[in-house]
């Protein structure tokens, strides 16, 4: 697709790819909404030029549809109540889901730093963990279900 | 104008690119926020991630060459063992996603006040080398910001890599960040210390404190109030006065300069006291 190469990683994602799961709020990088994986980091997509792009790998929530680590984590967010209005989920999952990659057995404090990123307006965090810390468990057991 | 992005893959490239009308970019973090906001212009881009002398951390006798294009992520971890002081900085700058993204090198060149990486660097002798097509040259970093977002680099300049001393075993080394959140805060008052010790006498000092004037102050009262001593808290009291009348607080949305200058004297108490604590331990915390 050809387009102007400072335009955001974000706008391009929902405005030409309507993959309108990344979200859209700060705009500063602060947030956590707009979360997308590029080579597996976590990054904040609404500083991210589409030029920078061109040659990586990048993946939205779309993209883990029927992922392992992501399915355990959706349904420990649901199961906790660890969504209220949702906008700020993809990113929560997004950025749970790099973390439980490569540590399988986090501390609490390594979940809140790696989730510091991203804030939620909602919830108060308390679920979020709690969740985060169910699928990390249940995937240490080999299931896919909490 | 339509904006560029050109991605070089050499030093050389990149600096053949840098035509006056281009701007370097790297994580892009503090730029894309300034573009969104107005406050760059019409800019097209050379980004420099892309450049694997940029992204090396080369090991020589007594210091590290850090890549000006390693990331933040990276950085944290990989320095801990022999710069633990500037480690605890990067792991402090932004958030975890921020650090996915933004350079060591491009924290300088931003050259905001309150830049985490610049005490530590400014405490510990660190050095920057720059290229342009014509020459090399090495500064100290504490020189690089000449004021608020403003570097002394000259257009066709390019800060290629950050030259950082290893800390010696008896040395101790700290850094403390005062922000109104624990993560993605701009720091209020930042500030380093590093405490090189024969026994338990103090054989070398040094302190820097950032975000508590136009660019980093390295504390010239700090050393002649230390060297030679073993610590007592009746040299802390007078540490802490003599470091916040050096420096130069402004009021803004943050903070008072009343409240700046006070935390300077209170910051610069603490991580004397930590440095000098892990210096004991033989560096270790």
């Amino acid at each position: 697709m050809q387009t102007d190469p400072c335009r955001t990683l974000v706008q391009v994602l929902r405005e030409e790819f309507g993959l309108t799961g990344t979200k859209s709020s700060c705009n500063a990088g602060e947030c956590g909404v707009c979360t997308v994986l590029i080579d597996g980091d976590p990054v904040p997509s609404c500083i991210v030029p589409i030029g920078k792009v061109s040659r990586r790998h990048v993946l939205t929530i779309e993209g883990l549809r029927g992922d392992r680590i992501l399915t355990c984590l959706q349904g420990a967010f649901v199961e906790k109540g660890a969504i209220q209005c949702g906008y700020c989920t993809p990113g929560m999952l997004l950025t749970s889901r790099a973390l439980l990659e490569w540590n399988t057995n986090p501390s609490e404090l390594e979940v809140r730093t790696a989730l510091s990123g991203n804030i939620c307006r909602c919830t108060g965090y308390t679920k979020i963990l709690e969740a985060v810390f169910d699928a990390a468990r249940a995937l240490q057991r080999g299931g896919e279900n909490t | 104008m339509s904006e560029e992005y050109l991605i070089p893959n050499s030093i050389t490239e990149a600096l053949q690119m840098l035509d006056g009308k281009r701007r370097p970019i790297a994580g892009g973090t503090d730029l894309m926020v300034a573009r969104r906001t107005g406050d760059l212009g019409a800019t097209s881009f050379v980004d420099v991630t892309q450049i694997p002398e940029l992204q090396k951390l080369e090991l020589e006798e007594d210091r590290l060459l850090v890549g000006a294009g390693c990331r933040f992520s990276d950085l944290e971890v990989l320095l801990r063992e022999k710069v633990p002081g500037l480690a605890e900085a990067c792991h402090q700058v932004g958030s975890p996603l921020i650090r996915n993204l933004a350079t060591l090198g491009g924290n300088l060149v931003s050259a905001s006040p309150a830049a985490d990486t610049v005490p530590p660097l400014a405490a510990f002798g660190a050095t920057v080398e720059i290229v342009s097509l014509q020459k090399r040259r090495e500064i100290p970093v504490a020189q690089l910001a000449i004021g608020p977002k403003q570097t002394q680099l000259a257009s066709g300049e390019l800060v290629t890599r950050i030259m950082v001393p290893i800390r010696k075993s008896n040395e101790g080394q700290a850094f403390l960040k005062l922000g109104r959140r624990r993560a993605m805060a701009i720091s209020i008052v930042n500030g380093a210390a590093r405490v090189l010790l024969e026994g338990r006498t103090i054989k070398e000092a040094s302190l820097a404190i950032g975000s508590a004037a136009p660019c980093v102050i390295v504390s010239r009262s700090v050393p002649e109030i230390l060297i030679g001593k073993e610590l007592h808290d009746d040299l802390l009291s007078g540490l802490g006065s003599a470091v916040a009348s050096e420096v130069k607080p402004i009021s803004d949305l943050r903070a008072s300069a009343d409240y700046r200058r006070e935390m300077c004297g209170l910051l610069a108490r603490r991580l004397i006291i930590l440095a000098y604590q892990r210096a004991l331990k033989g560096g270790k915390s």
